[in-house]
């Protein structure tokens, strides 16, 4: 037993032996492949993470080459031109000034400034590249008469003429939202780019991209603390994360986004990685838009260049880093300005500015625009035509990344003034009428007359929200705005404004359709009458007798030509506008009347230049004869009596030689107006989504918004230059009268021969006249 | 179709007419009754109330706009086209009712060989010159050009024939 003991332990012994000698046998061998396998490991490791570096920095180098030139498309509006004679006072240029982001300086030191004193107003224009040629910054001076401008000088002398710079009214931004305007290292000011350093990166000119001090600091913090306090980012790393990163706070992600930071840092200057966080950093949000970089921020925040903004506001910029919601200047203007002041004083400790300018800029207010709804030109219902006449040109890409510069016809002040005039107009109707507030909408186009160019369009209600865009896309029934094609069809076919017309009770009964008894508005019958007051007084009956004299194919197809598309409406209630139209293309109905017999397609864009000032399309004004000078030179005249006797006569500007038309769709649903004077053709619609009925007419409804929309100082009657010899008529009746015998009107009639004449006005043919009448009649 | 029973008769009466009208007049007699005269002493305009309603302004902007004229064509004698246009499109945005303007918008498409712009402006210069006699007809002349330019000689001929005896 105990030998088997002993032999066993000598057995175990000898085999504790056996396995002692082989451990010390395989003992390098097994160390080899461990090294073997560790160094395989490593290298694998290494191959991996090189690997990913590279892919990374294939990638991101590539993306952060693309986008960091990457420039939305300017967008600006029409300058205002300064010459001797220009009809603009002071106080409104002063304004005008303002609005582009110019500020009263008594000592006019940099470009963007200005100074009125004794009757001279001295500007310091700013530096702009127009479409013909660039216009260095220069101090101008202007002096005014009562409401004119006097003259203009340089420094060189006498100027002819002058343009502020346009206000810049918008960007392509790509569908993510995102706005930029876009500097290059010289343009940050050096303020800018030393207190970001010192304010959010102290050693960025010194680290690889990230910090491992940073990033273990933070750690710490985030422990103690319990939660994330505090980021520990470089600017390279904020800058990484903005280009490529979401908002995770993951461990995979911070070392994506300290891989990445080593790449950009590695890849390029510091310089460059300054500037493109200077253009990147997101500083708030408008709406849908995303406020990214100093550029637009300075505009955003501050309506001026960055490279005018002061220590203050440069400061206010950099606060708002940290927290864009947090420290919003608009909504936390306390906060924001605590944290403004604590940057300033971290800038003069650094010595970055000085004690005297610190003081000075703790001692500003914030000197944000108002709000950010009320500040700068947005005004996105004009972008909607801006964008579709880009569309056939350009695709989306180009637009949000090639850094084009869109020239286009807008004027703010007319623009702004026609929102407002809409606005409150619609506020006022609801009050008046006791309509639900806010149910009624609207829409209104103003375009020059001549050359198309629209000036202002306002899409609805609210003009700086966007969405439906009524002007350019509201179908709606234009009931007695079409009256004037039938009149100058009538007039085509050997009519004249005192031809006679009955307004009398009628029924029509189509080929395939119900019979259609029209009624006038108060269901009475005037008889027998001539055209120029039916059009006046927009009497149904009568326009359905001359339409179906004329012949509805004829009026259709003068129709089609006049605004480019056919009617839709096949059957004669076509004649009392039975057919919907879009605001827009109201406008290039009346646009044929307002400009003299010429289809002028209503245009918005002028011309797009590339980045580097070089024109890539030009859009000329688009005009076709469509009406001879003597017809639309009559109806015109018809249309001035339609505002001076008829249905526009409540206008304050009725009698201003201004003309227009009113029209009410059925059960008063669409209110409508177009009106032009000499210079600018207007249309307005008042109605609701919903196409319930409003209870407004033309006349007490979109004609108030026009004349919101207009002061009396800007009305230029109009010209008839064709008009030939205007001959007296009553307006009743049509005949021959005078102001001491009747009512009268004045119109062109190519035959005096033709009209009777009211007995007892004194009135006698003479007798060459009664002879040609003589033998005209014998032939 | 009349017959030439009828054309005869037509004429006979023409010349009498005009016989008669000649005798009248011989005889001293004002065939124009002054009461039937337009007369803007008779009354107001009916539809302008004249005593506010503010005359057009005399053209304030001719300076400016000869100032871009002299632009245009600076930019024109270097054949830089496309920016006399936009010279001229500046300056008829300042008066847009000037049709000696329009002339010279519709000759620079001319010679930036768009012909259905230059056709365009022209037609619309016609059209604001109605009335005056001297611009109508240079603008007449400008559309030949376009016409000549187009190979429509005869149309350009003619329109020369036409308008190149007046004036």
């Amino acid at each position: 037993m105990a030998k088997r003991a002993k032999s066993r332990t000598s057995a175990r012994s000898k085999s504790r032996a056996g396995r002692s000698n082989n451990k010390k046998n395989s003992s390098p061998s097994i160390w080899r492949r461990l090294f073997k396998f560790g160094w395989y490991a490593s290298l694998l490791i290494a191959v991996g993470i090189a690997g990913y570096l590279v892919y990374l920095d294939r990638t991101i180098t590539k993306t952060f080459e693309g986008r960091r030139w990457s420039v939305p498309a300017q967008v600006y509006a029409q300058p205002l031109e300064l010459y001797p004679g220009a009809q603009i006072t002071a106080d409104s240029l002063q304004t005008e000034l303002q609005r582009l982001g110019y500020r009263a300086d008594a000592d006019l030191r940099t470009s963007g400034t200005y100074k009125y004193r004794s009757g001279e107003l001295q500007i310091y224009l700013r530096e702009f590249h127009f479409m013909e040629r660039k216009r260095e910054a220069q101090r101008i001076s202007l002096r005014f008469d009562d409401s004119s401008i006097r003259d203009i000088s340089n420094a060189r002398g006498q100027v002819p003429l002058v343009r502020l710079d346009p206000a810049t009214i918008g960007s392509f931004f790509p569908t993510h939202g995102e706005d930029r305007l876009i500097l290059t290292p010289d343009e940050v000011p050096p303020l800018l780019g030393q207190g970001l350093k010192a304010i959010e990166d102290r050693n960025f000119d010194k680290h690889i991209g990230f910090s491992i001090r940073g990033i273990i600091r933070a750690f710490v913090v985030n422990l103690r603390a319990g939660e994330t306090q505090q980021g520990g980012s470089t600017l390279t790393q904020q800058l990484v994360k903005s280009y490529f990163l979401d908002n995770r706070q993951t461990i995979e992600r911070k070392l994506k986004e300290v891989a990445m930071a080593f790449i950009l840092d590695a890849r390029f200057t510091k310089d460059d990685l300054l500037t493109a966080y200077v253009n990147e950093i997101f500083l708030g949000q408008n709406g849908t838009r995303a406020i990214h970089g100093f550029g637009l921020g300075a505009q955003f925040y501050f309506n001026k260049p960055l490279t005018e903004l002061d220590p203050d506001e440069i400061a206010t910029l950099i606060s708002i880093i940290r927290g864009p919601s947090y420290y919003n200047p608009f909504r936390h203007p306390q906060r924001a300005l605590e944290r403004r002041n604590r940057i300033l004083t971290t800038l003069h400790r650094d010595n970055l500015i000085d004690q005297a300018t610190l003081e000075l800029a703790i001692g500003q207010p914030l000197g944000v625009v108002a709000s950010p709804t009320s500040g700068g030109a947005y005004y996105p219902a004009f972008m909607d035509k801006v964008r579709s006449e880009l569309s056939e040109l350009y695709d989306r890409d180009s637009l949000s990344s090639e850094g084009l510069r869109v020239f286009t016809t807008i004027q703010p002040y007319r623009q702004e003034r026609a929102q407002q005039a809409l606005s409150s107009s619609l506020n006022s109707l609801e009050k008046a009428r006791q309509i639900e507030t806010g149910k009624l909408q609207g829409a209104a186009i103003i375009a020059d007359s001549q050359t198309g160019e629209i000036v202002a369009l306002v899409g609805g209600r609210k003009g700086r929200v966007d969405g439906f865009n009524r002007a350019l896309s509201a179908q709606r029934s234009v009931g007695s705005l079409i009256k004037p094609v039938v009149f100058l069809s009538a007039l085509e076919n050997g009519l004249h404004l005192a031809s006679i017309v009955p307004d009398e009770p009628i029924t029509i009964t189509p080929d395939n359709g119900q019979p259609w008894t029209p009624k006038n508005f108060d269901g009475q019958y005037r008889g027998e009458l001539p055209l120029v007051r039916a059009l006046a007084q927009s009497l149904n009956l009568a326009t359905v007798h001359l339409g179906t004299q004329i012949g509805l194919e004829t009026i259709q197809d003068r129709f089609e030509h006049l605004i480019g598309r056919p009617a839709q409406n096949p059957y004669p209630s076509f004649l009392l506008g039975a057919e919907s139209l879009a605001p827009i293309e109201m406008l290039r109905l009346y646009g044929n009347f307002a400009s003299g017999g010429f289809r002028t397609e209503p245009k918005a864009v002028i011309a797009v230049l590339n980045d580097r000032g070089e024109p890539l399309s030009h859009h000329p004004f688009e005009l076709e004869q469509t009406v001879s000078l003597e017809n639309v030179a009559a109806i015109n005249r018809a249309l001035e009596i339609v505002m001076a006797k008829g249905t526009g006569r409540s206008s304050p500007y009725a009698r201003r030689g201004i003309a227009g038309k009113t029209g009410t769709s059925n059960d008063n649903r669409d209110s409508w107006f177009a009106g032009f004077d000499n210079r600018y053709v207007s249309v307005v619609w008042i109605g609701r989504d919903d196409n319930k009925i409003t209870g407004l007419t033309g006349s007490t409804g979109a004609l108030q918004v026009w004349n919101a929309m207009n002061t009396s100082s800007d009305l230029e009657p109009l010209q008839h230059p064709a008009a030939g010899e205007l001959v007296e008529v009553e307006f009743e009746t049509g005949r021959r009268a005078k102001a001491s015998c009747a009512e009268v009107v004045r119109i062109p009639v190519p035959d005096l021969l033709d009209l009777p004449i009211k007995p007892g006005c004194g009135i006698k043919t003479p007798m060459k006249d009664r002879l040609r009448r003589w033998f005209s009649n014998a032939n | 179709m009349p017959t030439n029973a009828t054309i005869r008769s037509m004429k006979l009466r023409q010349r009498s007419f005009y016989a008669i009208l000649l005798f009248v007049s011989a005889c001293g007699t004002n065939p124009y009754n002054p009461d039937i005269v337009e007369s803007e002493s008779s009354s107001a305009p009916i539809e302008r109330d004249t005593q506010d309603t503010p005359e057009p302004p005399a053209s304030n902007t001719a300076q400016a706009t000869n100032t871009l004229l002299a632009s245009a064509d600076a930019a024109s004698t270097t054949g830089d086209h496309s920016r006399a246009i936009n010279y001229l499109e500046r300056a008829v945005r300042m008066d847009p009712r000037n049709p000696n303007i329009w002339i010279k918008l519709s000759r620079a498409y001319l010679q930036n060989d768009e012909l259905l712009n230059a056709t365009r402006h022209a037609r619309k210069a016609i059209a604001l010159a109605a009335g005056d006699d001297l611009t109508t007809r240079t603008a007449w002349l400008t559309l030949a050009d376009i016409k000549e330019a187009e190979g429509n000689l005869n149309e350009a001929k003619s329109l020369r024939r036409r308008w190149s005896a007046r004036g």
